[in-house]
Formats: C-alpha cells, structure tokens, sequence
C-alpha cells in the first residue's frame, strides 16, 4: 500500500470539470511530479492534497487514512506557495519556527530546529531579516525551510522554480533533491516547465484538462512520450504529417504530406502500422543536422526562412522540406542563411511515430 | 526640458489660495481664543487666557460633554470594528454572486441624509419608553460611523495576500489563530485608519446627537452648538481652537504611524 | 464556492448585516410605512404644491451646484499641485488638507460666523480701510453658507481627484508629448480625461453631501436662508409638526437615492473606460 493514494479524484467547479478520476499512488520518500500547462488541473489536485479544496468525488489517503474532511492545520502537509506566501511582518526566524511554535514546543527545541533547517538550505545570518530584505533565492529557500521543518507527511512544491533565474534554478534544482533525498520526506511537485520535472522527480505524471495523460520514469515521459501532444510539451517540436508507403523487415517508408519526400523510421516505433495508415512523425530540432551530402536516406533539402542566434545554439527556420516548417537548433552554426538552400539529415532512430487520429 | 510633472504657476497660485482658504477660519478662532473682550477685536489688542479656564468653569459643561462625547465615540468605534472587519473579510476573502451588493449594503449609511436618519430615530425611539438619550445617540452613530470603517478595511483588504493564510493553514494554525496573528496584524494599518476616521466623526457628529439629546445628556459639538446660538463669548474659541490643535497633533501621529495614503486610495 | 465556505461568508457577515437592517434599514421603512398610514399623502403633496417649500428644495440644489463647481475649480488645481509635487511640502499639504477634515463643522462654522459677523474679520477689516461705512450684512445670507460649505467640503473634492492623478502614469503625458502634443493639449486630450473619474467621483460626494449638510446652514443660514435640512430642523423643534418633518426627510432622501442612481449608472462608462492607464 503506498504512502499516498489518490484514487478516482474528481473535482467539479459548477458545470467545469478540473480534474476527472485522477489516479495516483506515492510511495515513501518518493518524489513526483505532476507535469502539464497551466489549467489542465494540476494545481487543483496540489490544493485538494493541502486541504484547501474538498474532492467532488474520490479519496484521498495519506498512510491509509482517508483524509478528505480533515481540515488543511490537522493534516501535516507541507506546502511550498509559487510566490512563497512569507509571513511579510515576521523575520525570517519566526516564519520558520511557525509550525514549530503551533505545536508548543519550547524555546530551546525551536531554537536548535531552525537554526539546523537554516543551515541546511544555507541562510545563515539571515535570520534576523524580513522577507522583503531578501532577494528571491533567498526567500524561496526560507519558504522551503518553512515548509520542511514542520517534519510533513507530504511536501507540496508549486512551481518551485519558476521565479528563478537561470543560474540559480540550475543550483536550487540540486540542491531540492539532495534535501530531498536526505530527509526522505513524500514530495509531489507541480509545474508547467519539463525540465524541472525530469531533473527532480523519480517519476513523472504528465496531464491535460484534468486527465492523466502518462505515467512514467522522466526518461521514458522525455523520451518516449505516448501521444504528439505529450512529445510537443517535452521538446519534439518538429512535426511531419504523412502515410505508410511501404512495410518491410526493418522499417516504413513514409510520405510525406505536402511535398511528397519519403521519410525512413526503424520499425520498432510502432511494429503494428500498415500501409496506408494515417501517421505522424516528431523529431528534436537537436537531433537534426547539417548535411554535406544532397542525397541519401533521411537527407533532406529546404529553404532558410530565418536564423536566430541565441548564443548557445542557432534556431534555423525551415520551410519548403515538409507541409510545416521545420526548426534545428545547431551550435555554432555557419551554415545557409535566410533565403538559401539548406541540406538537413533527420536520423531514423531519432524519430518518434505516431498513429493519427485526425486531431494532432 | 517639458518638466511635466512639475505642476505650473497656475495649480501653484490657486494651491496657495485654497490653503489659505482652508486655514483662515481656523488661525482666526485660534487668535480669538486669546483676546481678552468679549467682542471680537482685529487686530487683537491684548492677550489673555480667561476663556481657557471659562471651558471648566462655565455653566455649559463642556467637559462634561467631552467626556459624553469620547465614551459614545469608543463605544461605536470599538463596536463597529468587530462588525465591520468581520463583514470585510467575508466580503475580501471569499468571490460570489451579490458580493458587490453586499457591499454597497455595508457601507449604504454614506447614502442617507443625516437628518433623514435622525428623524427617523427620534421617531422610533419616542416610541419606545424607557431608552436614554445616551444610548440612543451610541445606536444611531453605530450605523452613521459604520461606512468609514469598512472603506479604509476593504481598501487594505484589496491588497492582502490570501495566500498566506493558506500558507499558516498548511503549518497547522487553525482559522481563529492565523486571524490573529497574521490577517489581522497585516490589515491593521487600514483599519486603524477607519477607526480613527470613525470615531473622528462620531465625536464631531451633531445631527444624530442634537436631535437626540437629552435634558442633561448632550454631546460636545452639541454643547458647541447651543453655546454658539446663545451665548456669544470667545468660549467657543477657547474650546474650538482645543479641538483644532487636537485634530492637528492626531493627523500628525498618523502620519508617522501609518501614512496618510490611506487617505487617497479610499475612493 | 462549497458549503463551508457559504456558511463562512453569512457567518462573518451577519453581526454586521442584523446591526444594520435592525438599527438602520427596518427603522427607515418603519416609519415610511407608519407616517404614511397615519397620513397618507397629504404632507408631500402640501410640499409639492407650496412654492414656499420647492423655493427651499430649489435653494438646497443650487447652492450644492455652486458649491460643488467651486470645488472643483479650486480642487483640481490643487489636487494637481498635491498629487505632482515633488517638495518636501507634499506631507505638510496633505496633512494641511487632511486635517480640517478631523474638525467638527460647528467649530468650523464658528470660524466663518466671526470672519462674516457683523463685527466680523471682513467688516472689522473693510472699514479700518474706510471701504465701507456700514458693516455688511454677511451672516444669515447663501454667500454665507456657500463659504461655508466650499470650505468643508474641498477636502472632499482634493483627495478624491489628487488620488487619482497619483495614480496616473507619468509615462502618457511624455507620450503624448513625444507625438508632438503641447502642454495644453496634453492636459485636454490625455491628462484631464484620465482624472475623470476622480473628478467624477467628488463631484458627485460633494453635491451629495451639499445637499444633506445640516450644521453649516443651520448656524449660517439660519431662517434666512432656509435649506432641507434645516427645514427640517424647523418642523421637528419649533413647529413640532413630526408628520411635515417625515414627509421633508422622505422627499430629500428619495431625492438623493435617485440621483446617486442616475449619477452612478450614467457615469459607469466612462470610469471603466478611463480606468486604464494606472501606474504599473
């Protein structure tokens, strides 16, 4: 039995349906994420876990106990806000020792707790300040001590990262699951952005409109995603509408749409299509490149519409090669510019098919 | 430059005059006060404290009327504080149909002639025996005063973080003990505002106290008032300039306390 | 919004709902229903069809008009000067402004009877300069009442206005004059419009407040100038004619009610409309 069950969880705002049967099952000291953008109801169900929303339909148990009626202050969940939600009147100290306080423990216990906590997301000296003397780094690991000290059964973490700035997500990322891990403590995180879910969570879930769409360990959401719409989400933004010309012992020939160029796939994508079958075919813009050669299997040829460079990488625009545009992201690039001819290899190995159902 | 938001000698000139305007009838009660005679002089032609002490002597009892004045004021103040924040937070913290409504219910004194009112209490309250006249003028301000709390409450209401009551929830503190230590610690200044604001008005209120007075029982302005229509001696100087130089030395406590935005963003 | 937080909101909002219809709405309808059972409709037809009373009710409405024009003249310009000045006076004028507010209208009506009065600041002053021979009669006449009034109700009309080009970005007035307005046409075309609602708003609380003003007229005005309230006044405490006196304060309260409607409801687009260009 898991440690937290969600199980058939339905939330209904008048006639709206947030979040329709939702499952999910957390063991101890795992870390999950619920991954999708905003409105598809992830943070309804982050808000039905705090206590701050009562299910429509469902249950939900924390440690076998059913826990829907039990009011937010009874249930010992931990919650991170995405605006961190610090007491703006109480120093940094007293937001920190707030639950500590609640449960009438005496000085010298608080005292000891945070400033061990403190220590542990690296705020010393700071204890004295009011949050609006801190920067937003600062604020967010005070938020986190707060929400952590309280030894929660779960921890909820609302867009943990979205307020930070580049550098400092990448450090924060590592250090959330370091603390994490340290103190094993049950973690749901809730975001739009899918690196922060494949960088921190042991298992993801992605959704849409109140759906659960799939379920999966970060490297099969990132790299098998079930469904076009999932694969647009996690990064596959080129898409290749096209039919199954021909079926042999290794792989389909795709046509294209449009401009009629085949497209070779291995046929482990999906070994049950047949010819004519309706498909569509993802590929990274990183996993295309530049070819010197005009011909050859997956060699394709278009038009530059525009190249942006963005310091670390280039994104080249593409048109003419397939029915929508294409986009490659190469480092360092030198090649065709706006207006010329570019030569593109797509390797089949690093496309992903999809069977299509008219709405993709 | 434009130096455009600089105002120009037009707003500068008609500025000036208006806090003359402003200001002229309180410095001239001010000088009054210390003229000597019982008619007024201009320019004064001695200086004297006489009528200073004629405000505990004289046989209006002003004091007596002070005294009237500050407990109905406290009393409506206090009570219209609990009503009003509660009111305000159900009004704030939760979205619904006939919110605006609600509203409008709470602060729709501000909409009623204070005569009307008066009337109206006179009215009811000579039909029902045994009330005082004390108690009668604390209702009837209860309800006038009622508005001044709830704008300035609702105003820094507008700009509190729900959140963070959701945040204190999280951390175990039950409803009653994050009203008290984080909403209300947070909403203070806005309602210390309305309070003052209120009780301000209920202490300088004459309408509601002079059409309810009693045969001892009569508030200050009222006193005031009487005295003004009967007598004419620089008492009245003597006490008003009192009451202005109070009023100055309060706005200038809030000021250092709280700030005086409050004033302009209660439209 | 589920039960519990249904029964949140009618819990935090009854103490506050029962005080005010038991002390405040009931009464009012009470005695409406009572006056005119025991009546009928004889007292407000005895107002509507006597030119004495509609002269009073004219008078109420034109000096709230004057009044309320003059607040705004005076007020803008200072509410400008307010909300624009970048001195170390702004504090000091706030509190300059701000602060009549907190003195009762008696003490400030005393102030205008002893700058007005017969032995009055203006006539004392006049006639040390051989102006005039003869005080004039300055009490008791609408001049008088106007003063007053203007005078306790330009706070009002500041704040309301100042508030409002605070709020203002400055960013609309460079603007505009990056596309090539002058100074006067900023103020026309971009900065009056935009402190409309301000306008709006202390307009309509000035002349509301004009309009149902009781000490001013009653110490200034006295018998002379006789405006609603004091009308009423007249009726409950020398004439004892409570039955006249409901039917006045009915008639100046529906007068009221209906033009805070029509003036609400009349304004709504325009305070939406302008409500835009708020700093961020």
């Amino acid at each position: 039995m898991s440690y937290l069950e969600i199980r058939n969880l339905t939330k209904r705002f008048g006639t709206f349906t947030a979040v329709d049967n939702f499952n999910l099952n957390v063991e101890k000291g795992e870390m999950v994420a619920l991954l999708g953008a905003s409105g598809c109801g992830k943070t309804t169900i982050l808000r039905m876990v705090a206590g701050f929303l009562e299910p429509t339909g469902g249950d939900i148990l924390i440690d076998g106990k059913v826990v829907n009626k039990i009011p937010s202050y009874k249930r010992n969940v931990g919650i991170f806000f995405q605006n961190y939600a610090l007491f703006p009147h109480m120093t940094v100290f007293d937001n920190v020792a707030y639950s500590l306080k609640l449960k009438k423990m005496d000085r010298e216990t608080i005292g000891k707790k945070v400033t061990d906590i403190i220590q542990l997301v690296k705020l010393q000296g700071l204890e004295k300040r009011y949050p609006r003397e801190l920067s937003g780094g600062q604020q967010q690991r005070v938020a986190l001590a707060r929400a952590i000290i309280m030894e929660p059964t779960v921890l909820l973490l609302d867009e943990p990262l979205s307020n930070l700035d580049a550098k400092l997500r990448v450090d924060m990322q590592v250090e959330i699951k370091q603390i994490q891990r340290k103190l094993n403590i049950t973690t749901i995180i809730v975001t739009h952005d899918q690196e922060e879910a494949v960088s921190l969570a042991d298992k993801v879930l992605v959704m849409n409109a109140g759906h659960l769409l799939q379920e999966g360990a970060p490297e099969e959401i990132f790299d098998h995603p079930s469904s076009p719409f999932i694969a647009d989400f996690m990064g596959f933004t080129n898409f290749i509408h096209g039919t199954v010309e021909e079926k042999d012992s290794v792989g389909y020939t795709v046509r294209s749409k449009g401009t009629g160029k085949t497209v070779r796939i291995p046929l482990n994508r999906k070994p049950d299509m047949q010819k004519g079958t309706e498909v569509t075919l993802c590929v990274r813009p990183r996993n295309i490149h530049l070819s010197g050669e005009k011909t050859g299997t997956n060699v394709f040829t278009g038009k530059v519409a525009a190249v942006t460079y963005k310091g670390n990488i280039s994104l080249v625009d593409v048109t003419d090669a397939f029915d929508a545009p294409v986009h490659l992201n190469i480092a360092d690039y030198d090649g065709p510019q706006a207006g010329e001819e570019i030569t593109f290899f797509i390797p089949e190995e690093k496309l992903l098919a999809y069977v299509s159902t008219g709405t993709d | 430059m434009y130096n455009t938001e600089r105002p120009g000698w037009l707003s500068k000139t008609v500025t000036a005059l208006t806090f003359l305007f402003l200001l002229l009838p309180l410095v001239v009660i001010i000088l009054c006060s210390f003229s000597p005679s019982q008619i007024l002089q201009f320019p004064p032609k001695s200086f004297s404290l006489k009528w200073y002490r004629n405000i505990f002597t004289s046989s209006a009892k002003f004091m007596t009327g002070l005294v009237y004045s500050l407990e109905i004021g406290i009393i409506a103040t206090a009570v219209d504080i609990v009503i009003g924040v509660l009111g305000c937070l159900a009004v704030s913290r939760y979205s619904f149909k006939g919110r605006q409504a609600l509203v409008t219910f709470m602060t729709s004194p501000l909409y009623v002639p204070s005569i009307t009112f008066a009337f109206v209490l006179l009215n009811i309250f000579s039909q029902i025996r045994g009330s005082s006249a004390a108690v009668e003028i604390l209702l009837g301000h209860i309800v006038i005063i009622l508005p001044y709390i709830i704008r300035n409450t609702l105003a820094i209401m507008s700009g509190f973080d729900w959140n963070l009551e959701d945040a204190s929830e999280s951390l175990g503190a039950n409803p009653l003990y994050t009203f008290l230590h984080i909403t209300f610690p947070i909403i203070k200044p806005g309602v210390t505002a309305g309070a003052l604001l209120a009780f301000l008005y209920s202490f300088d209120e004459a309408v509601v106290a002079r059409l309810l007075h009693g045969i001892t029982f009569n508030t200050l302005p009222v006193i005031i008032m009487n005295y003004m229509t009967f007598d004419f001696d620089p008492t009245i100087a003597a006490i008003s300039s009192i009451l202005i130089v109070a009023s100055l030395i309060l706005m200038i406590i809030m000021e250092k306390v709280v700030g005086l935005d409050v004033f302009l963003k209660t439209n | 919004m589920n039960r519990k937080s249904k029964l949140s909101v009618i819990g935090l909002s009854l103490p506050c709902v029962v005080v005010l219809l038991v002390l405040f709405v009931i009464p009012l309808a009470y005695v409406f229903v009572q006056m005119l059972q025991q009546d009928g409709l004889k007292y407000y037809q005895k107002f509507m069809t006597d030119p004495y009373y509609l002269k009073v009710l004219w008078n109420t409405v034109w000096i709230s008009l004057f009044c309320t024009g003059v607040c705004l003249l005076l007020g803008y310009p200072t509410a400008f000067f307010l909300a624009r000045t970048k001195s170390g006076m702004k504090n000091v004028l706030l509190i300059a402004t701000i602060f009549p507010f907190l003195v009762s209208a008696v003490v400030r009506a005393y102030g205008w009877q002893v700058i007005l009065g017969k032995k009055g600041l203006i006539n004392l002053f006049l006639q040390y300069f051989h102006i005039i021979d003869k005080p004039l009669a300055l009490m008791y006449t609408w001049k008088a009442v106007a003063a007053g009034m203007i005078h306790l109700l330009l706070p009002y009309m500041i704040l309301s206005i100042a508030g409002v080009i605070q709020g203002i970005d400055p960013n609309v007035e460079y603007a505009s004059y990056s596309l090539g307005g002058n100074r006067q046409e900023t103020f026309f075309k971009v900065l009056l419009p935009l402190s409309a609602p301000g306008i709006i708003t202390g307009c309509i609380l000035v002349f509301t407040l004009s309009m149902t003003s009781y000490v001013t007229p009653q110490l200034l005005g006295g018998a002379k100038f006789v405006m609603m309230s004091t009308l009423v006044d007249t009726q409950i405490n020398t004439l004892f004619n409570w039955s006249f006196a409901s039917a006045i304060s009915y008639i100046l309260l529906a007068f009221i009610l209906i033009f805070q409607f029509i003036a609400n409801t009349g304004t709504r687009g325009i305070m939406t409309r302008l409500g835009g260009a708020k700093r961020v």
